[in-house]
């Protein structure tokens, strides 16, 4: 059971992103994807969360040997693949409360009854573990948040939504260290066998709170060397110039 | 293919407006008051002198002007009470309640404790029986129409009836008085006259709901609304338009405002094949804080046409205008707003925005903001935007696993509720809400 890339390549308008990257996610482990800027880590996030702007042009990916290639947003999200944004959009309007709930009832048989008094217990739950003020519940989605309170407004979804594999998209970036604490708790909590996380950073600050199984560094469009945590401090060590050194002119 | 509205447009081109038999037929319900009858009869000549709009009438800018008549209408049917019995209610916990067919009463209410507080609500008839020279001052107070000026006349003429809500100064009322107005019959017409006077330092809700008791027949309204609020007064007015899509709908909404004082005003606009609402606020009075605000869902040929001004003639005041349109399949909006500041109204606070939501690439949204300036130290901003709805949005909710049609419904949904939550009234709300649901729901199943 895992998440399953395989040479995948993807093109923003006539740019190939993606080249030939491949990376096996087995449910239960953390892996983080490290890189600079520019190497294609958040075209993979949206890639395969079905954004119709980043185009697939060849490769596989399958969830639990599905495959989400072709399928839609809402289908990928519903076959068990959770994204959390670096930048989550402002739904004006529409309460976080709303806007969770219509997620669940979107998985749901047609015809059968939403249980809103325990939603809202688990929602209630989940807010403070997280930190949120139960006030938020009446806001609209992302309206108005700090960087933080939308990282947090993401781990939220995803703790609701119980998806089986998530990919998290820098989502230390912008947050102070207590966010980045109680998002990493969050995050922790969910841990178990039956999910699996891709964890795309910039910085190695985060794996000290979510500590990865295996880290993989990506450049230019592809996995380009994998190890254990160690490879985190090393690449903090010496900086990203070692890796485009290193395979500038592999 | 042809539909039963373009047919009638063709045969409307060939037809008169009222005649002078029906305004003087219609005398007979209007009390036998001499400046009344004198009021009346002037309104009535104007009717008769003024041209209606043509292609080059600045007035009807951007408006299908021959949409723009009274031709084939009628007055006085009887009313049928039992058709609308059933008819569920828009708000059941209420300070006093109305209910109009064809302008005759069918039923009255107010809480009897609130008639003890001199608290008056009732048939615009009854009141002008009951405490003629109270009414009449409102009656006699000059009224601005924004260029409708045609059908205001008509409606002065040939109005006899309305709702009168009088607070006294200090009553603080927290429950709403509504009033439904149905209009009932094959081309029917109605000419309601409101006026609400919120006395100093007062607060009161009052919403008028509009609606056909047949979907099917058409109607035309021709209505207006002085909403009165004196000093310090807080007074929250809502305009609920939920006639059926063949109807003409013509409404000339004026609030005053005295220093201190907080109105508020929402129009929810629905229904009509042809719907002019003209909305003027004037601001009397130091550090006032007005709001007006502006719902329409739109669809198939409707036509909402909307001009609205903003008159701040006292300074240190605020006012706010939002009016938010979506636009389904082909229809038609025209938004044409005016903020004016006259010379003595310093540190004035003034806003107007119009945002269009244009979920058809048939329909068509106009806009026309306006400032005129005369005060040098003065906030004022207008704007106007149209577009669709956000794929970025729609992207972030379909990776939620929400269904594409169930995110946009959410999303335009959401550009409701903007409006929707300012109706600080819960049941209100909420009941507005699921009109407004219900009516897009409609449209779009």
């Amino acid at each position: 059971m895992s998440l399953e890339i395989k040479d995948l390549n993807v093109r923003i308008g006539e740019n190939p992103i993606l080249k030939n990257f491949s990376l096996t996610l087995p449910k239960g482990e953390v892996h983080a994807i490290m890189g600079p800027n520019g190497t294609g880590k958040s075209t993979l996030a949206k890639a395969l969360a079905g954004h119709e702007d980043y185009k697939i042009t060849s490769g596989e990916a399958t969830l639990d040997g599905e495959t989400i290639i072709g399928k839609e947003p809402d289908e990928i999200s519903r076959a068990g693949l959770f994204l959390a944004f670096q930048y989550p959009s402002e739904i004006p309007g529409v309460t976080i409360a709303n806007f969770i709930r219509a997620a669940l009832q979107a998985r749901m048989e047609k015809g059968s009854d939403f249980n809103a008094p325990a939603y809202y217990k688990e929602l209630y739950s989940a807010m403070d573990k997280l930190g949120i003020d139960r006030k938020f519940t009446a806001r609209s989605v992302n309206e108005g948040f700090s960087g933080g309170e939308k990282k947090r407004c993401e781990i939220l979804q995803m703790m609701m939504l119980k998806p089986q594999y998530c990919i998290l998209d820098e989502t230390d970036s912008g947050l102070d260290i207590d966010a980045l604490r109680i998002v990493s708790e969050g995050v922790n909590s969910m841990r178990g066998p039956d999910v699996g996380f891709l964890v795309i950073t910039h910085y190695q600050r985060l794996l000290n709170y979510i500590q990865p199984d295996v880290v993989h560094v990506m450049w230019d469009g592809r996995i380009v060397r994998s190890g254990g945590k160690e490879l985190a401090l090393e690449l903090e060590e010496k900086g990203y110039e070692w890796v485009k050194e290193a395979y500038a002119n592999a | 293919m042809t539909t039963a509205t373009d047919v009638r447009d063709k045969e409307l081109e060939t037809v008169n407006g009222f005649e002078a038999e029906t305004y003087y037929a219609n005398l007979k319900y209007v009390p036998d008051f001499a400046w009344l009858r004198a009021m009346k009869n002037s309104a009535w000549n104007q009717y008769q002198s003024i041209p209606y709009p043509t292609r080059k009438t600045e007035s009807f800018r951007f408006a299908s002007f021959k949409r723009a008549t009274d031709s084939g209408f009628c007055m006085n049917h009887k009313p049928q009470p039992q058709a609308i019995a059933e008819r569920p209610q828009l708000i059941n916990d209420v300070a006093g309640s109305l209910v109009l067919i064809n302008d005759q009463v069918i039923s009255c209410s107010i809480s009897g404790e609130l008639v003890t507080k001199g608290v008056l609500f009732m048939p615009l008839t009854m009141a002008l029986e009951k405490h003629e020279s109270l009414v009449r001052k409102y009656l006699e107070q000059s009224h601005r129409n924004l260029g409708a000026d045609k059908f205001y006349a008509l409606h002065q003429a040939l109005s006899f009836n309305g709702v009168f809500l009088y607070v006294p100064n200090g009553v603080v009322i927290e429950k709403p008085f509504i009033t439904y107005h149905w209009v009932q019959g094959e081309q029917a017409s109605i000419f309601p006259k409101t006026i609400v006077v919120a006395g100093a330092s007062s607060q009161v809700s009052y919403v008028d709901y509009f609606a056909t008791v047949d979907s099917q027949q058409r109607a035309f309204v021709s209505s207006s609304a002085l909403v009165y609020s004196e000093k310090n007064a807080s007074v929250s007015r809502k305009y609920i338009q939920n006639l059926n899509n063949l109807s003409t709908i013509f409404h000339t909404e004026n609030t005053v405002a005295e220093r201190d004082s907080s109105p508020t005003t929402v129009g929810i606009h629905l229904g009509g094949h042809y719907a002019r609402h003209e909305n003027a606020l004037q601001i009397n009075g130091e550090n006032v804080s007005a709001r007006l605000y502006g719902l329409t869902v739109a669809a198939g040929k409707q036509e909402f046409d909307q001009r609205t001004l903003q008159i701040h003639a006292a300074p240190h005041s605020y006012s706010d205008l939002l009016y938010k349109n979506a636009l389904l399949e082909k229809a038609r909006t025209i938004f044409s707003g005016m903020i004016m500041v006259n010379e003595a109204a310093q540190q004035t606070d003034a806003y107007q925005s119009n945002r269009n939501l244009q979920l058809s690439p048939d329909s068509e949204a106009n806009s026309l903001p306006g400032l005129e300036i005369l005060a040098n130290d003065v906030k004022c901003s207008h704007g106007a935007t149209t577009g669709r709805l956000d794929e970025s949005e729609l992207f972030y909710m379909r990776a939620r696993g929400i269904k594409p049609l169930e995110a946009k419904r959410l999303l335009i949904f959401g550009f409701f509720e903007q409006i929707l939550e300012k109706i600080e009234d819960e049941d209100l709300s909420e009941s507005l809400r699921n009109l407004v649901h219900q009516r897009f729901d409609s449209i779009t199943h």
